[in-house]
């Protein structure tokens, strides 16, 4: 169990990160990598899409760290430039090299096999998720990839909790629909 | 129902496999290396730039000051302008600068002591 004081709070590695302190910046990117890939997943609905737009987006943070008005916000901030660096990107996607999946692959640390497998899943999760709607998609990989609260996720969106439940509900059932309940983990404590 | 159960989309979870991962963060790290590097080569610049708009108060706060400092000695020691007149009738050469004027020269301390009567 690690304590406060090991984690260092994102206001404390913005302003490491200000004076370029690379680790306190490598913290910050592991902290949110997976937020930021929502939200550029959510908008994109592809996944290499997405990573180069995340990648993107950090570089873009990083370069412009002073227009981070309040650091302890700084995931709320993050989140605007992924979602400006996606739009963009959708609005002059180009066709990518396959080439670009080589290095991913070939340093995967499962079995073959089983990144085959996991491969293929991400795929029909990808074809599926291409069906919902942007905000459904948004939301239901914020809240089920990334464990973000209806509460969090209606004040990223600037939309009423409500809605936001209501969003995700549809999500799940069309999700379902397409995927089968095999895919559907059973959580208990939901 | 099962629409109220979260969806498994671990498959897509970014930061799944842990090597991956650290690859994708690898990546991040090298495309952000220049900014960060330019960041530790200005943060010592920037600390002045902070300060800039105080120091230039600071620095104009104190040229006001010395300028009515200056005026007040200036005051207390009776020392007053001189005017290019009075220079050049302290040479003499108020005649030969003079307005035209070709009557018999009277030279300034004629004029003062009172001893000139044309």
């Amino acid at each position: 169990m690690s304590s406060p004081a090991t984690i260092p709070p994102d206001a404390d590695l913005v302003s490491r990160a200000l004076r370029g302190d690379a680790d306190a910046f490598d913290v910050l990117v592991r902290r949110h990598y997976r937020t930021a890939f929502a939200v550029a997943l959510g908008v994109l609905g592809n996944r290499q899409d997405a990573e180069d737009v995340v990648q993107d987006a950090f570089v873009k943070a990083v370069d412009r760290l002073e227009d981070c008005r309040e650091p302890s916000k700084f995931v709320q901030w993050l989140m605007m430039i992924v979602r400006n660096r996606a739009l963009s990107h959708r609005t002059y996607r180009k066709i990518r090299e396959t080439s670009e999946l080589v290095p991913e692959i070939a340093e995967a640390d499962d079995s073959p096999f089983v990144d085959a497998a996991r491969s293929e899943l991400a795929d029909t999760l990808q074809s599926a998720l291409a069906t919902l709607s942007e905000v459904q998609r948004e939301i239901v990989l914020l809240h089920d990839m990334d464990g973000w609260t209806h509460k969090d996720i209606a004040d990223s969106l600037e939309i009423t909790e409500v809605r936001s439940r209501q969003h995700l509900f549809v999500a799940r059932k069309l999700l379902r629909e397409r995927l089968g309940p095999s895919l559907l983990r059973e959580y208990s404590n939901e | 129902m099962n629409e109220e159960l979260p969806t498994d989309l671990s498959a897509l979870d970014p930061t799944h496999p842990p090597l991956a991962f650290a690859h994708r963060v690898k990546n991040v790290r090298t495309a952000a290396s220049g900014a960060l590097r330019k960041r530790r080569t200005v943060a010592p610049l920037a600390m002045v730039a902070h300060w800039r708009v105080p120091l230039l108060a600071a620095l104009f706060l104190l040229m006001i000051a010395s300028a009515a400092l200056f005026r007040s000695v200036q005051g207390d020691t009776g020392i007053e302008t001189v005017g290019t007149d009075e220079v050049a009738d302290a040479l003499g050469a108020s005649s030969v600068l003079g307005d035209g004027d070709d009557s018999p020269s009277a030279t300034p301390a004629d004029i003062l002591l009172g001893g000139y009567e044309q």
